[in-house]
């Protein structure tokens, strides 16, 4: 009996395996023949949920460095294929080399410059702080032992505890959480890059008002891994960025959606 | 800012949002598939009492059980890779089913075991006194009413994996949720976009409850005299 027991669960269990082995299969194939049609396919991650920097409208991607990604990438004669999903699991997808870099108002830092080849900044991103428009904080320094809600990954909670380490400040996993307790009042403040508050504000006519100037200023570029492959394209990247700087398109894309602002220029 | 909900962009949204249902139903069944094939192997396995397999299966129970769910998609779709370089080939739909119905197989064993322990062991007894082999008795008599004491606790697992289905948004699977999410970020209409979500959810666990209760009723003709 014990014997048929056996025979029956070592059935399943190679049925099961078999299943798995199938879908597996099945995926590589798609895989192959994705690589088989392409020409010159290169993967970009963003969040879709990053007002104005990457958001859908009428159900396509766009965004201020979307379109500068898709630009730049055009211009090299590629083709983009985008890969939706959250910050965390964008950066997971770069490590493991499943999308050639992100384009998502990415920040450059010291740690990050370690694990990655970054392009030129196309960007530059003034980190502040908002508050609601019924509280009376004016400076940063009235913000000591308040909290203020940041995006995680995003960077700006990072700067905003090395400049101020009274400040308390609340990560949350996307924007709209940050944004919404800061409007709800549940947080004293809310940080972000200017430029993208400007947009927000003005999208969704916000009772956000800004507390003080920026208090640091970062490079926005391109991440691509450490390889010869991600150096060679952050190479090309690089040059193509300067060409779009020059003649102007940089900034044109940058008022198209800061209303206005141009922050491809360091201030 | 006064409050006001915006009623037709609620409406306006479902049809968009309506298209990511397939998706989110696709990830959910193949993955319940693979988790009942894998809990009834699991349970077996345990009720069994063969050495070193019983073992190997009351660690993979007691882990699977344990991880939260987004740690271990993070595990399998991220940090496989990097010791078996050649699973990045893995697409993000196989590691969001792979890691759903893994996790779910842990759970669905305790039930599965439970069912078949409500079976009385007289029955097989029973039996195998007028002759029938014990894979007949476990075939025509355990399995069904094992069966349908295990339909209200699976079908709640069910459930549950149609909502966790919107964790492989971190993978970057877009489906119903995450579909959501983007909208909401871009129309910044939070509260209506998560409204409709609540109700779509809602439908496909309504026409799933119909589902569960025509089976249970299917199951129940034997009692009914």
């Amino acid at each position: 009996m014990k014997r048929k027991i056996a025979l029956i669960i070592s059935m399943a269990l190679l049925l099961f395996l078999a299943a798995c082995g199938g879908t597996n299969e099945q995926s590589k194939d798609s895989g192959n023949s994705e690589k088989s049609e392409e020409k010159k396919v290169i993967r970009a991650g963003s969040t879709a949920q990053s007002y104005p920097n990457g958001y859908e409208e009428n159900g396509k991607l766009v965004g201020f460095d979307v379109e500068v990604f898709e630009k730049v990438a055009a211009n090299l004669g590629y083709e983009v294929e985008w890969v939706k999903s959250d910050f965390a699991g964008l950066m997971g997808q770069l490590e493991t080399g499943k999308i050639n870099t992100v384009a998502n108002f990415v920040a450059v830092t010291a740690e990050r410059k370690d694990k990655y080849n970054f392009s030129e900044a196309y960007a530059y991103a003034g980190a502040t702080i908002v508050t609601h428009k019924d509280n009376d904080y004016d400076s940063l320094e009235d913000l000591k032992g308040k909290t203020v809600s940041g995006v995680l990954g995003s960077n700006n909670v990072k700067n905003l505890e090395n400049y101020d380490p009274e400040i308390i400040p609340k990560t949350y996993e996307t924007r709209d959480g940050a944004m919404n307790d800061a409007i709800n009042k549940r947080v004293d403040g809310y940080v972000n890059s200017k430029s993208s508050l400007i947009a927000e504000i003005a999208k969704g006519d916000l009772p956000l008002k800004f507390v003080g100037d920026p208090f640091v200023y970062e490079d926005i570029a391109f991440p691509f891994v450490k390889t010869e492959e991600g150096e060679k394209l952050s190479k090309d990247f690089n040059a193509e960025i300067q060409k779009l700087r020059e003649d102007g398109t940089l900034t044109e894309l940058s008022k198209k959606y800061f209303s206005g602002e141009d922050i491809t220029v360091k201030q | 800012m006064e409050f006001k909900l915006d009623f037709g962009y609620l409406v306006e949204i479902i049809p968009e949002l309506l298209s990511f249902i397939p998706l989110t139903l696709f990830l959910a069944v193949i993955s319940m598939i693979f988790a009942i094939i894998g809990g009834l192997i699991l349970a077996l396995i345990i009720r069994s009492n063969i050495p070193v397999l019983k073992q190997l299966a009351t660690i993979y129970i007691s882990f699977f059980r344990a991880i939260p769910t987004l740690v271990q998609l993070f595990l399998i779709y991220y940090g496989l890779p990097q010791i078996f370089p050649a699973l990045t080939a893995m697409t993000a739909i196989t590691a969001a089913i792979l890691g759903l119905s893994l996790k779910q197989a842990a759970f669905l064993a305790e039930i599965f075991r439970a069912a078949l322990n409500s079976v009385d062991k007289g029955q097989v007894e029973a039996c195998l006194s007028v002759g029938m082999t014990k894979a007949q008795a476990f075939r025509r008599i355990v399995l069904p009413q094992a069966t349908r004491n295990a339909i209200p606790a699976t079908s709640n697992i069910f459930i549950g994996l149609i909502k966790e289905t919107s964790l492989a948004f971190t993978l970057g699977v877009v489906e119903l949720f995450a579909q959501g999410k983007i909208i909401a970020a871009s129309s910044l209409n939070f509260f209506e976009t998560y409204l409709a979500l609540a109700l779509l959810y809602w439908f496909l666990i309504i026409i799933f409850t119909m589902i569960q209760q025509a089976l249970e009723k299917r199951m129940e003709k034997p009692y009914i005299s």
